[in-house]
Parts: structure tokens; C-alpha cells; sequence
């Protein structure tokens, strides 16, 4: 039986409407995969305006806790949020031009250093398997002449993903794109930005694969650091 | 007082005409990019409705729904009345963390895993924050224990004042990128599966907490403020009984290389 609904008075209306669906979702009453009651029926239920329910339903989708499926089966159902969504939203907070590469960068330190003992500590050997393929491709690039900072962000967001925290992960996730961001900036100021860092990335993976966390942060350090110093995070 | 561009400005070139399906999505996209890149600053209006359907070839209810999927990502605020209007927002990370802890609720992320990143954040803030916070860091920080204090008298301290104390820290590492990760986790707590049943026990703690950071950042002292802070987000979690090697890290005072102050 579908939860009912109180009608509406104050306030946004169709920011109330969330409110009321989310509280439905958190007492248990609305489940992922459940359907929401036609737009009418909303209407008719909560006395407002069918504006105000698809203004709420938009909401509801943008925030990744419906999903508003057409055709003859359609309608709305209940989601769980996609860690893409989390990562979008970081993503764009980041990628605001008030957060400079310099900003980023020590944001890395901070992150990146805090994750690195524990992706030593539990990064299995299928995960070391896909960093070394990421560092094969960036190889096979450097043999080519060329350098792919979103390649050294893959390898810096798979590294977070060592850690088995989805939290982390996601966080890592939207560090990506402002990431690959800086480094283009690095490379800019510095064009030697691309030759060292490489091979920084497969001395990280032997000394994940040997367990050993204090070389892995005095790698990674010096290889943020440097990154750091082109970007003008100075002393 | 809120800027808005003329439509001669705004007009050419800056959005380009829909074609797929999905229109309002990629409606959305092409104001997020023009947000982004800074080309529409924070308080500046969007043009009406009707000349944004026009400017993309669109209906005005595809308009609207491209608008509702900014506000709810936090990069629009619409504003009623006659002074209103679609206004252009910085995002902020307190809505990240509304998404974060919707996640939690669905039990679609742990809430050990979020505890455990957010300990990497804040002890990477609070490090910094000991390099770089100034003398009126310092003083706000200390007025927020102290009011923490008498709020505890006054038996009107509330999870939001705990909240301040982490906002102020996070200022006072003056990072942009650093401060946005730590406004992530905010909504999340509400949701602890321990700390939302503390009461005042759990708060006077807190608040002795918060003043010992403070105490360890007056006098610079980067290895004790982290222990404290590590103390402070681990009590009441079950994060200890977890294998977590960060544990072992945080009971030494390890080397922060390459965070150096920028003034």
C-alpha cells in the first residue's frame, strides 16, 4: 500500500513535496524499485498544482532518488543515489573557477596521502593488476612521444579505489576531472610535467604489491609535491 | 545586490540550440560548463523562461525542469516574486553531503566508510589549519568553544554548533578545494547510526574536545592536533573494531611533507 501523503500549505511548495518523499523513504515506508502514484494522483493527494509535483519530481530525479521512466510502463520509482552523483556534485564544487590548481593540489596532499596507507593495506592483486594496466597505457604513450594527464588522474582515482571505501572512491571519482585539470596547468608552467611521474606510478604499484605504506607515502609525497611546486603551491 | 546580464550580452554563442532527446539534461550541461568555466558568475541572473526556450530551441516546461535539475545540484537558486528569477549559485558542499547521506539512508554506503574518509579529510584539514590559520581564525575558533560552553549551561547546544566548529577549522586552512571536502560530510551526521541518539553527555565531550584542538592549534602543535581530532571523530563509531591501518598512524605524528604555508 502506497504511503499517503499530507497536503501541503507553507513554504515551496514542490520543495515540500520532496521533503514529504524522502521522509517516506527514510521511515521505510517507500522502497528503491517502488513506483510513485501518477502525477494526477499526486496532485489530488497533496492539493497541489500539477507544476508544483513535476517541479518536485525533477527534483526528486536530480537528486537520484527517482527515476522517471517513459512509455507504456513508465512513471516514477524509487532509487538509490548512483555514487556518480556525489561525485558530480564534489566535481563541480571543484571545478569552480574559485578553486585554483594550487588549492587542488595541496587538496591531493591532504586526500591522497590520508588513502595511501590504507589502499596498502588492502589493495588485492586484481586491483594492482589495473593500475599496471593504466601505466602500460601510459608507456605505450610515452614510447610514442606523448604524455595523457587524464591518464595520471585514472591512476590517482584507481589508487583511492585500493582502499575498498566507497566513500573514498567517490571522492577520488570527483577529484578526477579538476585533477587531470592541474596537471595540464603543471604541464604549462613546466613542460618536463609527464617525464617522471610514470614511472613514479609503477614504483607505487611494486611497493603496494610489497605492502610497504612508508615508502608508499615518501613516494607519493615527492610525487604530489612536485606537482605542487608547478602549480604554485610555494613555501 | 545581484548583477544581470542584458540580453545583447548573454545572447550570442553562449548556449547553442537542442537536438537530442534528453533535452532539459543537456540543457543543464551547457549552463553547469558556462557556470564552471566562470563565464556566469555566482549572483548573476539567468535570462526569463521564456527567452532561455527561445535561446535553445525548447519548450518552456523543458526550460524549467533544466533549472529545477541545476537548483537541486545547488548551481541555480530560483527566487519567486518580482524580483526573481534563476540566480547563479556556487555550489556548496553541504549539498554533496545531502546526496551522500541519502546514500547512507538507502544503505547504499557505510556509514564506517563515510566516518573513515571524512577522519582522512579532517586530519589533513586540521593540519594544514596549523600551518596557515591566522590570529582571527584563532579568535573565532576560541568564541565558537567558548559559546559551545555556555550553550552547554544554557542546555541549548545542538548538533548544528558542533557543525560550526568543523566549518571554522576548515576555513581556517583557507583552501578552497579543502574547505568543499569538508562541507561534504555535513548532512551525514545526522545520520550516525551512534550520535543521533547522544545526548548532553556526548556534547560536553565534544565541546571539550573542540577546545583541546584549539589549545594544540594556538601553540602550532600540529601532532597533538590531530590526535585530538582523531580522538574527537572516533568516539562513539565502531571504526576501532574495524582493521583500519589508519589507527596505527594516528597514535604516532606522522610527516606531512610538502604542506607549507603560502603566506
Amino acid at each position: 500500500m502506497f504511503p499517503s501523503f499530507t497536503p501541503v500549505s507553507t513554504g515551496r511548495v514542490s520543495t515540500e513535496i520532496v521533503q514529504q518523499v524522502k521522509t517516506a523513504i527514510r521511515d521505510g515506508r517507500l522502497a528503491p524499485g517502488d513506483q510513485l502514484p501518477p502525477e494526477r494522483d499526486l496532485t489530488r493527494q497533496l492539493g497541489v498544482s500539477r507544476v508544483s509535483v513535476r517541479d518536485a519530481l525533477r527534483m526528486l530525479e536530480a537528486q537520484g532518488l527517482v527515476e522517471v521512466r517513459v512509455g507504456a510502463r513508465g512513471g516514477a520509482f524509487v532509487t538509490t543515489p548512483a555514487p556518480k552523483l556525489v561525485g558530480e556534485g564534489i566535481g563541480d564544487m571543484l571545478l569552480h573557477a574559485d578553486v585554483t590548481p594550487a588549492d587542488l593540489t595541496e587538496a591531493r596532499m591532504v586526500f591522497e596521502l590520508g588513502v595511501i596507507d590504507l589502499a596498502c593495506a588492502r589493495a588485492t592483486e586484481d586491483d594492482l593488476r589495473v593500475l599496471e594496466e593504466i601505466c602500460d597505457r601510459a608507456d605505450a604513450l610515452a614510447t610514442a612521444g606523448g604524455y595523457d594527464p587524464a591518464l595520471s588522474a585514472e591512476f590517482h582515482a584507481q589508487l583511492a579505489r585500493c582502499s575498498h571505501n566507497d566513500a573514498l572512491a567517490l571522492v577520488a571519482a570527483a577529484l578526477q576531472g579538476p585533477l587531470a585539470g592541474s596537471l595540464r596547468e603543471a604541464r604549462r608552467v613546466d613542460p618536463q610535467t609527464g617525464r617522471v611521474g610514470p614511472l613514479e606510478h609503477r614504483a607505487l604499484v611494486e611497493t603496494l604489491r610489497r605492502r610497504d605504506a612508508a615508502e608508499a607515502r615518501r613516494i607519493l609525497s615527492e610525487h604530489i609535491a612536485r606537482t605542487a611546486r608547478r602549480v604554485g603551491v610555494s613555501g | 545586490m545581484p548583477r544581470q546580464r542584458s540580453e545583447h550580452e548573454l545572447a550570442p554563442g553562449l548556449f547553442a540550440p537542442i537536438s537530442v532527446a534528453r533535452a532539459s539534461s543537456s540543457i543543464a550541461d551547457q549552463i553547469r560548463s558556462a557556470i564552471v568555466n566562470g563565464r556566469l558568475r555566482e549572483g548573476e541572473r539567468l535570462p526569463p523562461e521564456r527567452e532561455l526556450a527561445e535561446q535553445f530551441g525548447v519548450s518552456r516546461v523543458t526550460v524549467r525542469d533544466a533549472l529545477r535539475a541545476l537548483e537541486a545540484g545547488g548551481l541555480v537558486e530560483v527566487r519567486v516574486g518580482a524580483r526573481g528569477g534563476a540566480f547563479v549559485t556556487v555550489p556548496t558542499g553541504a549539498l554533496v553531503g545531502q546526496t551522500m547521506s541519502d546514500m547512507m539512508m538507502m544503505q547504499a554506503i557505510s556509514p564506517e566508510d563515510i566516518v573513515e574518509a571524512r577522519l582522512i579529510v579532517e586530519l589533513g584539514t586540521v593540519s594544514v589549519a596549523c600551518v596557515r590559520a591566522t590570529d582571527e581564525d584563532l579568535a573565532r575558533l576560541r568564541e565558537n568553544v567558548e559559546r559551545g560552553a555556555e550553550a552547554l549551561r544554557a542546555h541549548t547546544y545542538t548538533r548544528e554548533a558542533s557543525w560550526d566548529f568543523h566549518t571554522a577549522l576548515a576555513a581556517a586552512a583557507h583552501n578552497a578545494a579543502v574547505d568543499g571536502l569538508t562541507q561534504s560530510f555535513r548532512s551525514t551526521l545526522s545520520l550516525h547510526p551512534v550520535r543521533t541518539r547522544e545526548g548532553t553527555a556526548a556534547h560536553e565531550l565534544s565541546v571539550e574536545e573542540h577546545t583541546r584542538i584549539v589549545d594544540a592549534l594556538e601553540r602550532r602543535d600540529a601532532g597533538t592536533a590531530r590526535r585530538e581530532m582523531a580522538a574527537h571523530l572516533m568516539r562513539g563509531t565502531n571504526l576501532a573494531k574495524r582493521e583500519s591501518p589508519l589507527l596505527g598512524l594516528w597514535s604516532t605524528e606522522p610527516k606531512r611533507d610538502g604542506v607549507r604555508k603560502r603566506r
